[in-house]
């Protein structure tokens, strides 16, 4: 039944056979396998590209706001320095007010003082001085044995505080 | 002892049409498509974007051969590979398929390769005519050189395709003929040297082998107290007249030569056959300028 072809002869059945043969597998290879793995690649490849692209654009705004930030917290440190330092001129001045305050008000007490010692000392001379004219005029009646009349008392009074004063 | 080189066998003719006749490579080439369609088929489905084993080596392999048409064939020409794929998995499977043994590979076949290489061809001439006009195209042929390399292209491909996959089963063939003359020639001297001829060269292949052999401990050492003994043991066989004529050498021997045969040369000439396609495919597309522009 069957024979053998010629090693090299033309057979277009066969010919015609493999070409359907293989424009089924060109047919079913692109449909089936290649266009489809080949379309995940890319798509796997752009979304690695994607994420890529985004990871830069991430990073680029985080440097940007890295920068602002750096240069708000310079701007910060900048304004609390001159708030401690405003701060701090206030407070000596404040200081300053106070202790001129204190000074005067030591002082004016210092006065105040002074003047209330100068006025019980003058208190306590005028008494000191009624005391001992009463007791003076008391022992010059005693000696004089009579009484001294309002002017010779003045005077008496007067001389004996003098030398007295003189003493004092 | 004659060779017969002859082409595929006609296993039946179908009686229409004026008879269509099945070959060898028709089979073949059947067997081929339906393989490799089930394979697409089967491999091709349910693609995911964290893929699995199986789809990382599928995409290795896609890649790989677009990679290949994106080298010889440019970036732009790169939805060829495709059509580059299926016509090298065609080609390498058509010759793979002669190693099951049952059929003939379908590449050993000129119409096949034929058909292949004129429809390269015919792509070509396609591309001319839609790139460049008819009239371009015609006028090409006013030269003829410009015919005689259009039609040994496809020629010269085709025959290099058929003949580097046929010959090697035509050499196959002729080694294992010459091998078989090579046993019949060596057991008809041992035999004809009588049964005492055999039975020394027993005792010598077992002396070399415990005694030698075994103590170099090389394989060759091994086999050539093995083939001593074999031949002794098949000597003395034939001079008894039990066995005649055991085609000893045919073990082995073949194999190894059918590896470059069968094997590296199916490989290679299905990359040849793709390579040149895309070459040739290449040339007739216009460059890279005038695919973006267009």
């Amino acid at each position: 039944m069957g024979y053998f072809e010629e090693f090299i002869g033309v057979n277009l059945w066969t010919a015609l056979f493999t070409l359907l043969n293989t424009l089924t597998v060109i047919f079913v290879g692109t449909k089936f396998l290649f266009k489809p793995v080949m379309k995940m690649i890319a798509e796997r490849q752009k979304e690695i590209d994607d994420m890529y692209a985004e990871a830069d654009t991430a990073k680029t705004e985080a440097l940007a706001l890295e920068d602002a930030y750096k240069q708000k917290l310079s701007l910060a440190t900048q304004t609390g320095e001159r708030i401690v330092k405003e701060a701090v001129a206030r407070g000596q001045a404040r200081e300053e007010e106070i202790l001129r305050q204190a000074n005067a008000e030591a002082s004016a007490i210092m006065d105040k003082a002074a003047a209330d010692i100068a006025m019980e000392k003058k208190k306590a001379i005028n008494d000191a001085k009624d005391e001992i004219s009463e007791l003076a005029m008391a022992i010059a009646e005693k000696a004089v044995g009579r009484e001294i009349s309002d002017r010779d008392h003045a005077v008496l009074v007067d001389s004996f505080i003098d030398e007295l004063g003189d003493t004092l | 002892m004659s060779i017969d080189v002859t082409g595929a066998y006609v296993y039946f003719v179908i009686p229409i049409f004026g008879g269509i006749p099945i070959s060898q490579t028709t089979v073949s080439s059947f067997l081929v498509m339906v393989i490799l369609c089930t394979a697409f088929i089967l491999l091709g489905r349910n693609l995911q974007k964290r893929p699995g084993k199986r789809q990382v080596l599928v995409e290795k392999g896609v890649s790989m051969i677009t990679d290949l048409t994106a080298s010889a064939m440019g970036i732009h020409n790169v939805h060829w590979a495709p059509f580059m794929g299926c016509l090298f998995l065609c080609s390498i499977c058509g010759s793979y398929i002669g190693l099951t043994g049952f059929f003939r590979s379908a590449t050993a076949d000129i119409n096949c390769t034929a058909v292949w290489a004129l429809m390269v061809s015919f792509i070509i001439w396609f591309n001319n005519i839609k790139h460049n006009g008819i009239g371009k195209f015609l006028k090409n042929y006013i030269n003829p050189m410009n015919i005689i390399s259009d039609v040994s292209q496809p020629l010269s491909m085709s025959f290099r395709h058929f003949s580097n996959v046929s010959v090697g089963g035509v050499i196959s063939a002729l080694i294992y003929a010459a091998l078989s003359l090579l046993s019949s020639v060596i057991l008809g001297l041992v035999a004809s040297a009588g049964w005492l001829m055999g039975s020394a060269l027993i005792i010598a292949g077992l002396l070399l082998f415990f005694l030698w052999a075994r103590k170099t401990k090389k394989l060759l050492h091994k086999i050539l107290a093995a083939v001593t003994f074999i031949i002794g043991f098949f000597g003395l066989l034939q001079s008894l007249h039990i066995l005649s004529d055991v085609p000893i050498f045919t073990y082995g021997i073949p194999a190894v030569l059918s590896v470059y045969f069968d094997f590296f040369s199916g490989l290679i000439q299905a990359l040849v056959f793709t390579l040149l396609s895309m070459v040739y495919i290449a040339g007739s597309l216009p460059g890279p300028e005038a695919a973006e522009a267009a």
